[in-house]
Parts: structure tokens; sequence; C-alpha cells
């Protein structure tokens, strides 16, 4: 094997998934923007089973693992469709027990962003106020990895939340090259993804190495945690991913709409992901349904910057 | 500005007084919704200066229109975009002056409840959780509280304790080692209310225009405490409710349900099976 090869990680989103995402791994799932749809759908194409997820806030990829069965636990600070409204197959499964019970280990956004940080910086806890006085230290305690310790220089009453690391990273970034220096612009990604053991990450674009070394202030994530990228354009959709699309709210407006019934998930699970074979046929299947103007529709207006990082000019120093 | 007016929605009234809550030299926290809309105006009219900064590090976005969620494309464009580590630190370094929250209960001292209706364990109804409530509640030096007013809202025993008040009185928050100020003002669709700075209980300070005090008192189940000099809330002006109405020009969050009809039926050819 040439050097080339072993540091090329692109691969089809069916092998990322199989190969890197295993029964009852503990999944993080980055919102939106830069939601992994694609790989979300490849998990529940290929029935991964019993999947802790975690992200500090879930919208609509969580709901459609939840409402697929495929999962067992969630961490979060927030389960919700935001304006669209309440989560219907996290309310279900909570609710009802359908299609099947799930745990919660909830906190507020923040104390999973922190643990997470802290997972990510090998520290065993991290220390926070925001919990003292409400009932996360009183209802469903047993589901929380916490305790109130005094802090040993003031004597303070604190929570200490118990770091974690979910075991896989997934996000739909803008682009990487072949050797995982993924990229993004436009916002933040969730510190759960510099937690994960392992990455896969999806890109609208894989490009040429010079591409990256020409920016590389945008690169989230050491290339040396991520195992594949899949190049799946139009791989977050119904959510955003800046530069490319926006979030379809027609598209997010009909699901929130369907799952309000469990045979409504399982009917769009059949057409979306077990009816197509992959995300090129998805995209062929949505421009045929909804139309090209639609399609148009999300792409955002350009809005371009170009940083001049300046070149080290060897002369200074004669 | 331009005269007082009638013609306007119950939503825009919330806004405009979460609005006139906000100060030129705020450093607000802001999340989509009404209050992003109460900011805006606040911005555009008597607070030009105020700083706002959203969830995922965005300062001072400068969006063409009211943003759907925190990930809205319109709010990258602006003064910053630091994410979430300078976020955290900002808002859990006790940085920010103040914060708008909701929730689906309340109790008296302005305790919310955005997690479960029911027994935690085996929940009626299961609701979002906190997302960035609970936080912004014990670090921000005030917050402002918008929800709607009613008796199953407006609880004496939250059923499940979310986002931090004045716990249960007056030096509550000192003690259990909660860094901010707490709730200082709440604002429903009945009324506005002030947090008692003696017994920290919510107390009604102004009654929406055509509600009575003892309608509002019927939708709250403890003793409501009613200011001596209860006034009417000060209405929106025309120019108010046109600039409410050209950055949600969509309907997206003044007529919502209406919206979201619109989308699904835009969305009907998505699935096609019968289920």
């Amino acid at each position: 094997m040439t050097e080339n090869d072993r540091h090329d990680k692109r691969m089809d989103m069916a092998t990322a998934v199989e190969e890197h995402v295993d029964d009852g791994d503990t999944v993080f799932i980055q919102w939106q923007p830069f939601a992994p749809m694609a790989a979300i759908h490849e998990i529940i194409r290929q029935d991964v089973q019993d999947l802790t997820i975690t992200c500090a806030s879930m919208t609509h990829g969580g709901d459609l693992l939840v409402g697929s069965g495929c999962v067992e636990k969630v961490i979060s600070g927030y389960f919700g469709l935001e304006l669209l409204g309440l989560s219907h197959c996290f309310r279900r499964a909570v609710e009802e027990g359908v299609p099947r019970d799930i745990e919660i280990e909830e906190y507020a956004n923040f104390n999973v962003q922190m643990m997470n940080l802290a997972g990510a910086l090998g520290l065993p806890y991290v220390p926070m106020k925001n919990l003292l006085g409400t009932d996360y230290l009183e209802k469903g305690v047993d589901n929380r990895r916490l305790e109130v310790i005094q802090d040993p220089f003031t004597g303070d009453d604190i929570v200490a939340l118990q770091s974690f690391e979910p075991d896989v990273g997934l996000v739909h970034a803008q682009r990487s090259d072949k050797k995982g220096n993924v990229q993004t612009w436009g916002a933040g990604i969730e510190f759960g993804l510099s937690a994960a053991d392992t990455v896969i990450a999806s890109v609208e674009e894989t490009v040429d190495s010079a591409v990256v070394t020409r920016d590389p202030d945008r690169t989230v994530v050491p290339n040396h945690r991520v195992e594949a990228v899949v190049e799946e354009p139009f791989g977050a959709h119904p959510e955003n991913v800046y530069g490319y699309y926006d979030i379809d709210w027609v598209t997010k407006g009909a699901i929130a709409d369907a799952f309000k019934s469990q045979g409504g998930v399982e009917q769009y699970i059949e057409e979306w992901i077990h009816g197509v074979a992959d995300r090129t046929e998805y995209v062929e299947q949505f421009i045929d349904r909804m139309g090209m103007d639609h399609f148009h529709k999300l792409t955002p207006k350009t809005s371009r910057s170009a940083p001049d990082y300046g070149s080290y000019r060897q002369e200074v120093l004669r | 500005m331009s005269d007082y007016t009638d013609d306007y929605e119950t939503a825009e009234l919330m806004i405009v007084a979460g609005s006139r809550q906000l100060r030129n030299d705020d450093l607000a926290i802001i999340g989509t919704g009404l209050p992003f809309l109460a900011s805006q105006l606040a911005k555009e009219y008597h607070a030009p200066d105020m700083t706002i900064v959203v969830e995922g590090g965005q300062y001072d976005a400068d969006p063409s229109h009211a943003p759907y969620t925190v990930g809205d494309a319109c709010l990258t464009n602006g003064a910053g975009l630091t994410g979430m580590v300078p976020m955290a630190s900002v808002l859990l370094n006790n940085e920010l002056s103040v914060g708008f929250i909701g929730g689906a209960q309340v109790d008296k001292y302005g305790n919310l409840n955005s997690t479960v209706i029911g027994d935690y364990d085996d929940p009626a109804v299961r609701l979002p959780g906190s997302g960035g409530a609970c936080p912004i509640a014990a670090h921000c030096d005030r917050t402002i509280i918008m929800m709607p007013q009613e008796r199953r809202r407006f609880v004496d025993e939250l059923d499940f304790h979310t986002s931090p008040g004045h716990l249960d009185g007056p030096g509550a928050r000192e003690k259990a080692g909660l860094p901010g100020g707490g709730p200082e003002v709440l604002v429903s669709d009945m009324g506005v209310y002030s947090f008692d700075d003696d017994t920290r209980e919510m107390t009604l300070e102004s009654r929406h225009p055509g509600i009575s005090v003892e309608e509002i008192r019927e939708a709250v189940t403890w003793d409501l405490a009613v200011s001596d000099d209860v006034t009417v809330t000060e209405r929106p002006t025309e120019e108010e409710v046109s600039f409410l109405r050209h950055i949600d020009s969509e309907g997206f969050f003044l007529n919502r349900q209406e919206f979201i009809g619109e989308l699904v039926e835009a969305g009907d050819d998505l699935i096609q099976g019968e289920y």
C-alpha cells in the first residue's frame, strides 16, 4: 500500500456505517447546521440497534432515529423541533414506549457541552453552578452522572458533572480532503465532536489537500480521529449547510406533520430510507417529488470572504 | 414615534412589552421566537447600542428577517461568530446582563418548568427540556420571562423545576449559590409582572388593555400579589407593529399555526403512500 492509499479515507456511506457504527454505540449527532442526515438514514437502513444518541440539543435527526426504534438512550439538554413544536417520536417513546422505551439522561444544553469538553480534554469531571436549586438534583437523579460537591477552595456547593466521550461522532461538513481534514465555516461545532473517539464525516465536496492547506483555520477535527470521509452532496437535507443550502422548512414541516403518528414515521422510512439505495437516489426522488424549483430555492445567495494569510518571506532573516 | 394603535395581535403586545424591558447598555442573550423579535424591535428604536448574542456564539448579527432557529444562516453575518467555548465563557462567567426565557409552567417565584407535565418518570407530556434556559436563568444578571397565562401554567408546584427563578423566596438564590439575579419581569398574554424586592413574589404591575385584574387573578392558582397602582400595559405604536410585520413578513412567529399549516400543505407530495 502506498503512502497515499493509507491516508485515503474516502468511502461510501454504507461502508462507513458498517465498519464504524456498532450496535450499542454512543453516537454523537451534530445538530443543525451540519446535521449528519445521510449517516442517520444509513444507520436506519442497516438497522443498527440499541444506540445511545447524544448532542447538547436534539432535533429532527434525533427524532427520526428514536422513531425508527434504533435508540435505547438519549443524552441531551433539549429535544424538540424548535418553532415546529414538540418532537413527536421522542414524546411517543417517553410517554407510550412506542416503538420502544427509551432512557433519558438529561441536563441543560451547556452542561452536555461542558461534559463533552471535559471529555475532550481528558478531565474526569466539570464543576458547574447552573443546576443548583433545580429538580435536576432531585428527580430522575439515578440517570444522571452528577454529584453535589464542595469547592475545595471556597467550600461552596457546586455540581460535579462527569465527563463523557461518545464512541462515534457524526457530522456533515462543507468539505474535507481525502485524509480527513474536515472543514466547516459559518457556525461552531458542538463539543461532542471533539470528544468522540472516531468521526465519520460526510461532506458536500471532497477537495484537493491544497484547498485545505491554503485555508487551514477551518479544519475542525484533527484528521487522525477521522475514520471515514464520505462525499454526499445534499447530505444534511432537510437541515442546512452554509453556502450550499438553507433549511428546507417545507420538508421539515411535512415530516413533523407525518411524525404525529408512528404510521407516518414508518411510511417516511419506507419511502425515503428503504425506498432509495443511497443519498444520490434520495436527491433524485426529492427533485422528482418536490420539483426542481423548490430544490433551487434552497440555494442561498452568495456571500464570500477570502482571508489573506500572507506567506513566509525568508528574506526577513537575511 | 408614531401614535399608539389598537390594531395589534396579543403576540405583538407581548413582544413590545418585552422589548421595553431591554436597555441600551444590555449584553443580551436571545433565543429564537418572540424574544428575538423583541430584541430586534428594541435595537431599532430605544436600544440601538445593545449587543445581542445567540447561543451558537453569534455576536450582533444583523439578520434580514427574524431567525427561525439558532443555527439560521441569517445570523451568520455579524460582529462575531465566536463558537461555543467563548459563548460558554460569557454565559457561565456571568457576563450577560439579560436573557429571555419561557416555560410551560411557572410558580410565584418565577421558577420555570420546560421538562415534563406530570410525573417525571411517567409523564403525561414530555416537553423539550431546558435547552439554554436553565443556565441563562442561573447566570444572567436578570431574566425576562415570556409565556402565555392559564391556571394550569401558573401553578403552586411545578411538575419539574427546570430553570431557577427566586427558588423559595428572599435570599434563596444566594444561599443555593446561584450567581445571577433571577427573574425581573414576566410578560404574559394578560399582563406584566415584577418580582417584589422584599418577598420575591410575582406582582402584577400592569394589565393588558381589555383584561381585568379579576380575570388575571382567576388565571393564577395562588393568591396573586397585585401592585397598589396597577396600570394598563402601554400599547404598541403603529410604527412598532409595522416593523414587526415587516421582519416577520411570512408570519412564522405572529401567525405560527397558520404558517405551519401552509408548510405542511406545500410539502404534501413528500410522502405519497397512505399511513
